[in-house]
């Protein structure tokens, strides 16, 4: 019993290992016959195209005829270029195309992949278009590329195994004749079919280990970001606003103490808001030193204030082009500057430079404004004093017989020319003063001897 | 029972042949037919995330929501990138979707890409950058320069364990040196947008 029991064992292990090796044998055929007729092969090498096609698995493709469509939804291989590779190497790819851009490029993706290649593909890099997949074929010749060499043995003999099988089985020896008691007489002699078989299984062999199919690699990709967006709103504009009509502005009191027979003239409107106090200043009568309005409180002083810290604001918002030590004196060029130290010194002669330029700006921050005693601010290549900007959050200082030119926006108070002196120490001003009292104590304006005009 | 006859052996022997080329033909025809004539790919299938993964740790939040820029004004942010791969392969950063002004703020926004390690989402405390960085550069060029993984750039070589992570800073700049008041007050109201990409591939097979 247990005889028939293993000869019948052995005759299903021997069939199993039969259609084993005929199985192999039939698929590398496929793979390999279709290059007669100029189709090719590829070894599939990494796994972006599961669950249908899998490393190791070949792929039979065609040649996509220039006057077929290029295979939108179907899978090609194409010519990855250098740089689209991980490995900065020219590779093909095969995978499949999802996306027709409509302007001669397609997005490929691997089936495995959540997102497309993002390297779009153009229907030159196509190599071939995939028709028949033969699965596993190309295992062994993926294993001696990468040196696994331990699956490599494990299947090789396995398949010795199967052929020692087959051949032991199907190919009657002297003994198994016995066993059967019936001479085959009809076969042809055992030792040519022995012969055949293992030279057939010595080519499946070494046929699988170096198949003619150049391998193709389908990358995995994934992909993450981020968003990111800007906004540049605007600064405040630079205007005077209301204010431009205005030479002399105060918070608290404006006070214009020139002695009686010295000059004094402004050239624009004086005012105070909220204080109502203006000193010295009158627009009509025999000592009218004011070519503009006097407006002690009023509702056009109050609106001049308002757009007058507005574009204190507007000056204070920008950032600086530069921050320089306390003496100005000499040539500078249009720019926004800050002090090092807190405060600005005009010493001398102060030239601002447009550099042909009318609309340059000059704005100076600091704490503290002085212009010392004599001191000039002159303008040079179509610089304009309409355009000159000085802003203190504390005093501004002008000395005897300077020279001033901008405007003069001081958060503390200002105060010009103030000597007794005499008539020739003028406080020359092409621009405006305004003492913005937003700090206190602040807020006035004291002025003697003024010659003053609205720039341009 | 009777052991196989003689008969039995040879119907088993010629028998295996035919079946054997049947068998091979049908899975190759099964498989070519799956592969090759399904039109539409398995969007969103779970292969992806098995086998090859990044993530960052934004949360779904913009890197950069700057909405009141101002000249000069400069900014960071960083952000972990983390592989949930099996596979080794290459993270390369570049931009995409450059949303741009009239005005051209994107030519004034400069933007410097770094890789290194330490930092988060929420500080860039710690981060230590490794050599390698993108340069610093307007949105403009970098939208040109570095608009695909061929074309990217602070490549980081991820080795195939999952859950390895590196940092990502980038900093910006609203660079207005040389431009006059009257061209920065042209950009008044101007935005732009960008989107930061991080994509791996893997490596090819050895």
């Amino acid at each position: 019993m247990t005889a028939v029991l293993w000869s019948w064992v052995r005759l299903f292990i021997g069939t199993a290992a039969q259609i084993y090796l005929v199985m192999i044998a039939a698929l590398a055929s496929i793979a390999v016959i279709p290059a007669l007729f100029g189709w090719h092969a590829t070894v599939i090498e990494t796994g972006s195209m599961e669950p249908h096609i899998a490393p190791g698995d070949v792929v039979v493709l065609s040649d996509l005829p220039a006057d077929r469509p290029v295979p939108v939804g179907g899978v090609v291989q194409f010519t990855s270029p250098a740089g689209a590779q991980p490995s900065g190497v020219e590779r093909p790819v095969l995978h499949r195309i999802v996306i027709d851009h409509e302007d001669g490029t397609y997005a490929t993706a691997g089936d495995a992949n959540a997102e497309v290649d993002s390297t779009p593909m153009i229907r030159d890099q196509i190599t071939g278009q995939a028709r028949l997949l033969v699965p596993f074929i190309g295992l062994p010749a993926l294993w001696l590329g990468a040196g696994q060499h331990l699956p490599l043995g494990l299947w090789a003999a396995a398949t010795v195994a199967a052929l020692l099988l087959t051949l032991a089985v199907f190919v009657p020896r002297g003994h198994d004749d016995e066993d059967d008691g019936v001479s085959d007489t009809q076969e042809p002699p055992a030792l040519a079919r022995r012969g055949a078989m293992t030279v057939a299984g010595v080519a499946v062999l070494g046929g699988l280990t170096g198949l003619p199919a150049a391998p193709s690699t389908a990358a995995f990709t994934a992909r993450t970001g981020t968003a990111a967006s800007w906004r540049y709103v605007g600064m405040p504009p630079i205007t005077l606003g209301r204010a431009g009509p205005f030479a002399l502005l105060a918070s608290t009191r404006l006070t214009d103490h020139t002695p009686l027979g010295h000059p004094s003239s402004v050239g624009g409107s004086v005012g105070s808001h909220p204080g109502l106090a203006v000193e010295g200043l009158q627009s009509s009568g025999a000592r009218r030193n004011v070519f503009g309005t006097v407006e002690p409180g009023t509702a056009a002083a109050a609106n001049a204030m308002t757009d007058a810290r507005a574009l204190e604001s507007a000056l204070l918002a920008r950032p600086a082009t530069a921050s320089r030590p306390t003496v100005l004196t000499g040539r500078i060029t249009p720019g926004i500057y800050t002090s090092s130290t807190g405060a600005f010194t005009v010493t001398g002669d102060l030239t601002l430079d447009a550099q042909g330029n009318p609309a340059a700006q000059f704005i100076f921050r600091a704490a503290t404004i002085t212009a010392t005693d004599s001191s000039r601010v002159l303008l040079s290549n179509l610089a304009r004093a309409a355009h000159v900007y000085w802003t203190a959050t504390g005093n501004i200082t002008l000395g005897i017989s300077t020279t001033a030119r901008g405007t003069y926006l001081a958060r503390g108070n200002i105060a010009a020319n103030l000597t007794p002196g005499s008539p020739t120490q003028r406080l020359t001003l092409e621009g405006r003063l305004i003492s913005l009292g937003t700090t206190s104590p602040g807020g006035t304006i004291e002025v003697n001897r003024p010659t003053t005009t609205l720039p341009a | 029972m009777r052991t196989p006859s003689p008969r039995t052996r040879k119907i088993a022997g010629l028998s295996a042949a035919p079946v054997a080329v049947l068998v091979a033909g049908l899975m190759v025809w099964q498989g070519s037919t799956a592969a090759f004539t399904a039109t539409t790919r398995n969007s969103g299938n779970s292969w992806a995330t098995g086998q090859v993964a990044l993530t960052d740790d934004d949360a779904g939040r913009a890197g950069f929501t700057v909405e009141n820029l101002v000249p000069g004004a400069t900014g960071e942010r960083c952000i972990v990138v983390t592989s949930n791969s099996t596979v080794a392969g290459e993270v390369r950063a570049y931009t995409q979707n450059l949303s741009g002004s009239a005005a051209g703020l994107e030519d004034h926004i400069d933007l410097r890409v770094e890789r290194g390690t330490g930092g988060s989402f929420d500080s860039c405390d710690g981060f230590t950058p490794v050599p390698g960085a993108l340069p610093a550069q307007s949105l403009t060029t970098l939208a040109q320069a570095n608009r695909d993984y061929a074309t990217g750039g602070a490549a980081w070589e991820t080795e195939g364990t999952p859950g390895e992570s590196t940092t990502y800073r980038g900093t910006w700049t609203f660079d207005t040196a040389n431009m006059s008041q009257t061209q920065i007050d042209a950009l008044q109201g101007s935005r732009v947008s960008v989107d930061l990409v991080w994509e791996l591939q893997s490596n090819d097979a050895a």
